[in-house]
């Protein structure tokens, strides 16, 4: 065949399939030269199964790590480590993707778990109930696979407690708990090792004979503890409630006082400083003695509204002393007032390692007898919660021990604490530490993910430029 | 604290504050004869007053029972000798007194076990609070300030043979919570507690003294 001269049109097409091969062969170049990753590393993808999670051993699972990282990079050292995880880690295993940190390994995941930060709180309630406040709040899901509508479920070692459907926040009062506590919401996992806290369940009740002492004496044994008092009857006769000691927080863990005049100062204070809660009730935030330890001073009496007890707010039915918080006191509880502000009730004030509370009602014992079915209860839940502030719980020795790592109570955010946040899986990889990667990076990544295409690219250039120049004769 | 302290800071505290003082009342109810015993109150309120250092209001109020105005009075005395029979408002509102933590003494001023007030009124407390038991002589309301070793004292009626001729060695309860909610006498302190002022009958031996526990009781337990 003659070789021809091309059209202006054929010439500058085996030009631009020349260049396209030649372009393609410096890209495959620059790909083969040019390490992968942000930081010119190859990167190495693992991924980890939920049963590999789960029952591998720091040491199995370090060496089939440290195995499938230098297989994958070679003899090159990497410095980023994609991942993908399908369940929790272990403790170990979360305790050796935290090290990898400090070994200048980033380690980048994706959150195949479909778990989510979840928080789980116990916290004992200072009442001679053991009960326990628990407390429960879950993220909003962040992937798609993690299911919006999962069961918000509550265990202890006796079984499930209980089971909320479609919520990620709860609370409950627990009138027992067999250890350890745990909450789930579909993957994710919070738990918490309960105990009960040894502290004494006696009060002392220092008030005069007469209705208040006896129902608030009432109220706090119906609530479980035991009252100890002494009541002068006469000046020459006392009339005792229990069997009442010396005062002494290795014997009680409060003293009420509601309206006597007879207080030891002396003994009192000896007992704050020792550790022990003071509850001045009513009348007893006048007492001049303790106006020292008092959270509160009392200003004048606000009376009583008619028929209030009888209504959905039947404090405004008791008269209370007017509280103003010292300096440093905390103001619990307020009554919202018929007057222009807003009146304290319950003043609580830490004195040294002893607690002081402040209760404003007098004449409490008329909610329990002249108020609404319910007053009776709700007195004694008031008494209890005013004990409950100034009884102090002592922190349960051998937590730490039962469960020395205390990330176990919250895997989940263990991990996200020690690897950092999972890469979302619709957007770039942005590594712990490291910089994000730039749109540059992530076209190189194509490219290296799919060598077949570029490889394609040149072949059909060169096929393509070689047979338009057969085709018209020349060699 | 000596006295003399003590009575400084009670003068000083009770510039601040106001016990409340004690009030003794009758309840008030629709079948029956509530105040058979008018002198009671009185002569209970005296010895109170007389015995202790209990702050204590001169004069008893009698209240309805039908009304929610007897909560206001955490003890409560019913007596009477003709029967009882509550209405449906004095149930209900008796049975909350006595759930919310009151305490309701009921004597048999007849003295008699085979008497209407005595069935009936028993008849009544069973439907309202529960079945009556004995109270045992050594429970605390025989100690709660003066001491009767041998439980409730004897009334002049039960020893001179009137009503049923029993001396009734035992007082009946309804307990909650350890409490005494009802207590309930066949020996006839109505007619014993009731007296004139100027009668004598009473100097050697006082037998108003069990009331005063009754009171330092619902006071204090």
């Amino acid at each position: 065949m003659t070789p021809t001269t091309p059209s202006r049109t054929r010439s500058v097409l085996e030009r631009l399939l020349r260049t396209v091969a030649l372009l393609g062969l410096a890209a495959a170049m620059f790909l083969a030269i040019r390490p992968a990753g942000p930081n010119g590393r190859p990167a190495t993808v693992l991924r980890w199964s939920a049963s590999e999670l789960a029952d591998s051993t720091a040491t199995t699972l370090t060496t089939a790590f440290v195995r499938e990282v230098v297989a994958a990079a070679g003899d090159t050292q990497p410095r980023r480590v994609n991942m993908e995880l399908t369940a929790v880690p272990n403790q170990r295993a979360r305790g050796m993707l935290g090290a990898l940190g400090g070994a200048h390994l980033s380690v980048n995941w994706i959150d195949g778990t479909q778990a989510a930060g979840l928080a789980l709180s116990a916290t004992a309630v200072a009442a001679p109930s053991g009960a326990v406040d628990v407390r429960v709040a879950g993220a909003h899901p962040v992937g798609p696979n993690e299911a919006s509508s999962s069961s918000l479920v509550l265990r202890d070692a006796g079984g499930t407690l209980d089971s909320i459907p479609n919520t990620r926040r709860a609370a409950w009062r627990l009138a027992s708990v067999s250890p350890p506590l745990r909450v789930l919401i579909g993957a994710s996992e919070a738990r918490v090792p309960t105990r009960a806290p040894a502290f004494t369940r006696r009060v002392m009740l220092v008030a005069e004979p007469g209705w208040e002492s006896k129902f608030v004496a009432a109220a706090l044994e119906e609530a479980g503890w035991h009252v100890d008092g002494s009541y002068r009857i006469s000046p020459r006769t006392a009339v005792t409630l229990g069997v009442p000691g010396r005062l002494d927080t290795a014997r009680y863990a409060v003293v009420v006082l509601l309206d006597s005049m007879s207080v030891d100062a002396a003994a009192i204070n000896r007992f704050v400083q020792q550790g022990g809660g003071v509850v001045l009730g009513g009348d007893a935030v006048r007492i001049t003695v303790l106006a020292p330890i008092s959270p509160a001073r009392a200003t004048t009496v606000r009376g009583a509204v008619a028929g209030a007890l009888l209504t959905n707010t039947p404090q405004r039915g008791l008269e209370a002393w007017e509280l103003v918080a010292n300096r440093g006191a905390s103001v619990v509880r307020s009554d919202d007032s018929d007057h222009a502000h807003v009146e304290p009730v319950l003043v609580a004030q830490r004195r040294g390692p002893g607690r002081v509370v402040a209760s404003a009602y007098r004449n409490s014992w008329r909610w329990r007898m002249e108020g609404t079915d319910d007053g009776a209860a709700e007195h004694r839940d008031w008494w209890s919660s005013v004990l409950a502030l100034a009884a102090g719980v002592p922190a349960t020795e051998g937590d730490a021990v039962a469960d020395a790592y205390p990330g176990n109570g919250a895997p989940y955010a263990d991990l996200v604490a020690r690897v950092g946040m999972p890469v979302p899986v619709d957007r770039p990889a942005a590594p712990a530490g490291g910089r994000a990667l730039s749109a540059f990076d992530q076209r190189l990544d194509r490219l290296r993910a799919a060598p077949g295409l570029l490889f394609m690219m040149i072949a059909v250039a060169l096929l393509g430029e070689w047979a338009s120049r057969r085709l018209r004769g020349n060699q | 604290m000596s006295d003399a302290v003590r009575d400084s800071m009670r003068a000083e505290f009770s510039d601040q504050t106001a016990l409340e003082p004690f009030v003794f009342a009758t309840a008030q109810y629709e079948s029956g004869d509530w105040d058979s015993a008018p002198m009671l109150p009185a002569n209970v309120i005296d010895s109170v007053a007389r015995y202790t250092s209990l702050p204590v209001r001169p004069q008893g109020v009698s209240v309805p029972l039908s009304s929610e105005a007897v909560f206001a009075y955490p003890l409560l005395f019913l007596t009477g000798h003709l029967p009882v029979r509550f209405t449906t408002r004095e149930a209900d509102v008796l049975r909350k007194y006595l759930v919310r933590g009151g305490l309701l003494f009921v004597d048999d001023h007849n003295h008699d076990v085979d008497g209407a007030f005595h069935k009936t009124v028993r008849e009544e407390i069973r439907r309202v609070a529960g079945p009556l038991v004995p109270l045992p002589n050594t429970h605390e309301l025989y100690c709660s300030f003066f001491v009767f070793e041998n439980g409730p004292p004897t009334t002049s009626h039960e020893m001179n043979g009137w009503g049923d001729n029993l001396v009734h060695e035992q007082l009946d309860a309804v307990l909650r919570n350890g409490r005494i909610a009802v207590l309930y006498s066949s020996k006839d302190y109505s007619s014993e507690w009731s007296f004139h002022p100027d009668n004598k009958r009473f100097l050697s031996v006082d037998n108003t003294k069990f009331a005063v526990n009754l009171v330092v009781y619902a006071l204090t337990r």
